[in-house]
């Protein structure tokens, strides 16, 4: 299966990590063009790197065509900011691209309580595979 | 010009004034489907709200499917424009649906109109990659209403 991965790139590592577990497993695994250049970045500083590739090098945009081109995406919601399987802004962005695009999707944790969008996650019908890989298939 | 309004649908009531206002001046617009059926009376305000309170509101969305309905709404705009009045106590209030449709607009290269301000929100960051244009509760500085 050819997968995008999808969540906040302060867990660049974590995200690096799980593409190569995935890849043992046999799928091919995108991750965004830009996780390269912000591993061994503290939190704070890839916060930053973010928001300038989101503004300059339209991140969005890179992340979207990699969807295009996959069978499913693989959010990986760990906690983040106080809040428990953290999913952010862009990540829901991304969920909403996958859903209308008819790709599978795959949570790594179950769905947050944020008050704002929890609903919109709920919507998109998410497989919740609580941190168990093997469960992509 | 076609354009989608998009916003909560606590803003049912000022999107329809919004909409008739456009259409006077002779735009194509469209509006929040649910916000079509409050004002056909098909279920009312205080029944999404209470559904939203139990934490039930998915449930619609799953069941009219309004997550692709509003992709395809958007795909075939020129623009969206975004009611962002006051809600919760959070200035220009923009809600996870509204925030979705933004995002499809913005990759579908359409144009994103905000009534009012980016709010201080959790994807403000998001907002303002998506380079929205300000009216400050203008409406004649929508392009097409210019000319």
């Amino acid at each position: 299966m050819i997968l995008a991965i999808c969540g906040s790139m302060v867990f660049t590592k974590e995200m690096l990590a799980v593409q190569n577990q995935l890849e043992k497993q046999g799928h091919q695994v995108f991750i965004s063009g830009f996780a390269k250049g912000y591993r061994g970045k503290s939190a704070e500083e890839i916060e930053k790197l973010t928001i300038r590739d989101k503004k300059e090098n339209d991140a969005i945009l890179d992340h979207w065509e990699k969807i295009q081109k996959s069978d499913a995406i693989l959010v990986l919601n760990y906690d983040r900011k106080g809040i428990k399987n953290y999913l952010g802004g862009n990540t829901l962005m991304e969920l909403g691209f996958a859903y209308v695009l008819n790709k599978k999707i795959y949570l790594l944790n179950p769905v947050p309580e944020i008050e704002y969008y929890q609903s919109e996650i709920e919507a998109v019908r998410p497989m919740i595979i609580n941190g168990d890989l093997s469960k992509i298939s | 010009m076609k354009i989608s309004i998009c916003g909560s649908l606590d803003f049912t009531y000022e999107i329809k004034k919004i909409a008739d206002q456009l259409k006077s001046r002779g735009l194509e617009v469209t509006i929040p489907l649910s916000s079509e059926k409050i004002l056909n009376g098909e279920f009312s305000l205080e029944e999404i709200k209470t559904e939203k309170e139990k934490g039930e509101f998915s449930k619609r969305a799953i069941k009219y499917d309004s997550i692709r309905a509003y992709w395809k709404i958007v795909n075939e705009a020129d623009a969206v424009l975004v009611t962002n009045f006051d809600k919760k106590g959070i200035k220009n209030y923009i809600g996870g649906n509204t925030f979705l449709e933004m995002g499809f607009a913005h990759i579908l290269n359409k144009k994103i109109y905000l009534l009012h301000e980016i709010p201080d929100m959790i994807y403000s960051d998001e907002l303002k990659t998506m380079q929205p244009i300000i009216l400050d509760g203008d409406l004649t500085k929508i392009a097409s209403l210019n000319n």
